[in-house]
């Protein structure tokens, strides 16, 4: 009897959740729908604000920050275009819609992507790397660990051919470094990747409003934010150059 | 008699052309030294390439000296398959009076062949005026001083250029008996000059003033940059001169001619290198500007000896359709101040930017010229002027006009070129010319892939654990393997830990035999016992173990004296139940077994605090 009770509280809660989650499902479907409608109708500022709602319910996904991000072209928001965009890159960074885009906004603001400005070797791993989602890349990562620890067990009990096994886990070893590097790079640029939002952001030198302008980054440009002071980001331009400039003006990715 | 006579005549020619068509070949003279005073000699070498079997000249009829034959030198040297050889006669001359002479050109026949040296020039002094002749060989030639045979030369064709002129100019390294290192490229000091950068150098030898030098050669190139009077150079060479370092005497003559030989100079490294700067003379150069009279209106500067060829092709087209016009000037001159006049854009004629290209002692302009309209009948001609160093004159050299046939537009069907979506170009019928309009993409319409945010992957537990997993994994597979090949290899350690199973075996085994009342089995049980614990745990050979062997090894290992005496009692225990089993007792046994559980315990417990 007591077996009965449990396994029946053990269905009923695993129905609930189940339907819990496909009601979130349906409401996020007609959610996305509806928002898609406002958009066909050129009202950008509505499909903004349905887009944004969704977002603040806790929905993610490549097609909600491509849509919203086209909804802020349209709008003519081409700084929160670009950061929506570069959201969309982070999960669905193949997809060609998402690339011209990406690339018309960029063309718009007159701004390029952040590791531009870098040494040689870190745009060619940013480039490398360019069509490969984070996740993705984080799998890639594992299976190539995976790879590399199963070398090395059959190099232990396969002593024939442990000279040519080396090989290959050394071999191995280099693609699991260059991955490590390439998820680095993009975990660095989603935790701390910002875009200004604003038609220009004045960069100072200190976190006071009559500071000395260092120089001034336009709309679209994009930045790494090093440090939060009072409403204040300290970011750092692709060429290195790092000052203050007010929260407002930029929008993290991870927003 | 007429035909005899005929014969004879022909023979007699024969003869005479014969002579006449023996070979010539050239003999090279060369001197070690060419200023010595009377009384002094030089050594000359007649050298013969490409054969061994000429004999020694005679050289008894050469003014102001006396010859005296040394002997023969042979050479044979293969490269890539191909042998030559040569044959040098070394001669010593002693001077027997002063003047100027010149030594050749010795003439000799053999076997067939006339042979025709060189001449070289020697100067000998009166014998009190003469320069004092050096004992040491490692100075080289005896009267040549370092500076005529080391020593860098600077040249140039002509002293009088054209402003923008190019002309070459040659830096010559001359080294004779030293041994020069680390030559770096010559600096010349150029002001009012524009110098290009030295090619690689060119060695090779050469005998001047009968002196057989090494030449190291440097090119480069220069024009001027303003007219004016100028100097050029001098040209300053820097290098490394390995000199013979002064060896120390021994206090041993044998010693001395032993050690002081140049092998083991060589060997030892008894040179030294010491730096020095050599300096060619300076030039003095007139830099000219060319003369305006004459000078046509599309002169741009170009300066030297040049040709052009141009084509244009195809020569039927349609209306649009690009023709080619190129044009190559060649020849010797200042490349970078050659422009060729540009077609200019008509109604009827469109015009692009022609494409330079150039490579040495040419550049090519390649334009693309795209007929407008069929009333187009040709291409307009090119000229291109430039001044004639060599002639001192100006030229202008006109190619064309081109005649070209252009299809009216009714006869051909209007077409674009248009970029495809996989590269290339492709022909399509067009209609009026457009523009492409450009925007963003639409929307998408599906919702897969848009659902509750989650977290990234590398924030994923679940990842993390494979990966600690793995490694884990790893590192308690490569554990086993590490403790199992241990044991295969390390029988001590093995048998170490093999040791307290045995002891529990054969103890469990001597328990059962000593409830059962089986004597003879309980202490053949307990022998072997304390033999394969013994000897598994300090490592001596089992079989055989007694009392006496194990017990050195049991004091080594601080055994108490009382234990060493309990261990013995048991082995005495199992040969007395052996050899006079009467003697053994029930009571005995028990006590024995007692025993033997002890030693174990105790040996392990010493074993672990060890």
């Amino acid at each position: 009897m007591k077996t009965l009770k449990c396994a029946f509280f053990g269905i009923t809660f695993i129905l609930a959740l189940l339907s819990a989650a496909t009601a979130q499902s349906n409401g996020l479907t007609a959610g996305f729908a509806a928002a898609n409608e406002l958009y066909r109708h050129g009202n950008y500022t509505g499909a903004i604000a349905a887009y944004e709602h969704l977002r603040a319910d806790g929905a993610s996904g490549g097609g909600l920050y491509y849509n919203l991000a086209n909804s802020y072209m349209k709008a003519g928001m081409v700084g929160k275009a670009l950061v929506n965009y570069e959201r969309a890159r982070v999960i669905i960074p193949a997809d060609s819609d998402v690339k011209a885009n990406y690339a018309f906004a960029q063309n718009e603001a007159g701004t390029a992507s952040f590791y531009r400005g870098e040494p040689f070797l870190w745009r060619w791993i940013d480039r490398f790397f360019d069509g490969i989602s984070l996740n993705g890349l984080t799998v890639l990562l594992t299976v190539i660990w995976v790879v590399i620890a199963a070398l090395a067990v059959c190099r232990l009990f396969f002593k024939d051919i442990r000279r040519v096994l080396g090989g290959f886990i050394v071999f191995t070893a280099l693609c699991a470094v260059f991955c490590a590097a390439g998820l680095a790079h993009k975990v660095v640029w989603v935790k701390r990747g910002a875009v200004v939002i604003e038609k220009e952001a004045k960069v100072r030198f200190e976190p006071i409003p009559t500071a000395t302008e260092y120089y001034t980054l336009s709309e679209g440009s994009p930045v790494l934010v090093l440090e939060r002071n009072s409403g204040w980001y300290k970011v750092q331009r692709s060429d290195g150059k790092a000052g203050w400039v007010p929260q407002a003006t930029m929008e993290m990715l991870n927003e | 008699m007429k035909l005899f006579r005929s014969f004879f005549i022909f023979i007699c020619a024969l003869l005479t052309v014969i002579p006449a068509s023996a070979k010539d070949a050239d003999f090279e003279i060369t001197v070690n030294r060419n200023r010595l005073a009377v009384g002094q000699t030089l050594q000359m070498n007649l050298m013969f390439r490409d054969s061994q079997d000429i004999p020694a000249v005679d050289l008894s009829g050469i003014d102001g000296f006396q010859a005296r034959y040394v002997g023969p030198s042979t050479n044979m040297t293969i490269v890539n398959g191909k042998m030559s050889s040569s044959v040098t006669h070394m001669y010593i001359l002693s001077a027997v009076s002063a003047g100027n002479f010149t030594i050749g050109p010795l003439r000799f026949e053999h076997k067939g062949v006339r042979y025709v040296s060189n001449s070289v020039a020697v100067t000998v002094s009166d014998a009190a005026v003469a320069p004092p002749q050096s004992t040491d060989s490692s100075s080289g030639d005896a009267g040549l001083k370092l500076n005529d045979r080391v020593f860098v030369v600077m040249e140039i064709p002509k002293k009088k250029l054209y402003l923008n002129e190019v002309v070459p100019v040659t830096v010559r390294l001359f080294v004779n008996q030293a041994s020069i290192r680390d030559v770096q490229y010559p600096e010349i000091s150029h002001d009012g000059f524009s110098l290009g950068q030295f090619d690689k150098p060119k060695q090779y030898q050469d005998v001047v003033g009968g002196i057989r030098y090494e030449i190291l050669e440097f090119s480069a190139e220069i024009f001027g940059l303003s007219t004016g009077d100028f100097k050029l150079g001098p040209a300053v060479l820097h290098c490394n001169l390995m000199i013979k370092k002064k060896s120390r005497r021994s206090f041993s003559g044998f010693a001395d001619d032993f050690f002081d030989s140049s092998v083991f100079d060589d060997f030892f490294g008894r040179y030294e290198s010491v730096p020095i700067v050599l300096k060619s003379t300076e030039i003095p150069v007139s830099v000219l500007q060319v003369p305006e009279e004459g000078k046509p209106s599309d002169f741009s500067g170009a300066m030297g000896e040049f040709r052009l060829e141009v084509v244009a092709g195809p020569g039927q087209v349609a209306v649009g359709d690009p023709v080619t016009v190129k044009a190559v000037v060649s020849g010797t001159g200042n490349f970078s101040s050659v422009v060729l006049p540009k077609f200019e854009n008509r109604g009827d004629l469109k015009v692009y930017d022609p494409k330079v290209t150039q490579e040495p002692g040419a550049k090519t302009f390649e334009q693309i010229v795209m007929p407008l309209s069929d009333s187009v009948k040709e291409i307009p001609a090119i000229s291109f002027s430039f001044f004639n160093t060599v002639t001192g004159q100006y030229e202008t050299l006109r190619r064309g006009p081109f005649p070209i046939s252009v299809l009216p537009q009714e006869k051909q069907q209007e077409s674009r070129l248009i970029e495809a979506a996989g590269g290339g170009d492709r022909q399509v019928p067009a209609g009026k010319p457009e523009t492409l309009g450009k925007d963003i993409v639409f929307i998408k319409e599906s919702v897969s892939g848009v659902g509750p945010s989650r977290r990234y992957a590398y924030e994923d537990p679940i990842i993390w654990a494979v990966w600690i997993f793995v490694t884990l994994l790893y590192g308690i597979l490569h554990g086993i393997y590490a403790w199992k090949k241990r044991l295969s290899t390390d029988t001590a350690f093995a048998g170490k830990l093999n040791a307290p199973k045995a002891a529990r075996r054969g103890i469990s085994a001597a328990q059962k035999y000593c409830s059962a009342g089986r004597q003879a089995e309980f202490f053949d049980a307990v022998f072997t016992t304390m033999q394969e614990y013994l000897g598994h745990k300090y490592h001596l050979p089992v079989k055989g173990l007694t009392f006496a062997n194990v017990r050195p090894v049991l004091e080594a290992q601080h055994v108490p004296a009382e234990w060493l005496g309990i261990i013995r009692e048991i082995f005495d225990a199992c040969d007395m139940a052996r050899y006079a089993p009467g003697r053994v007792s029930q009571d005995m046994v028990k006590d024995i077994l007692k025993k033997l559980q002890d030693v174990v315990q105790y040996l392990e417990k010493q074993g672990n605090k060890i």
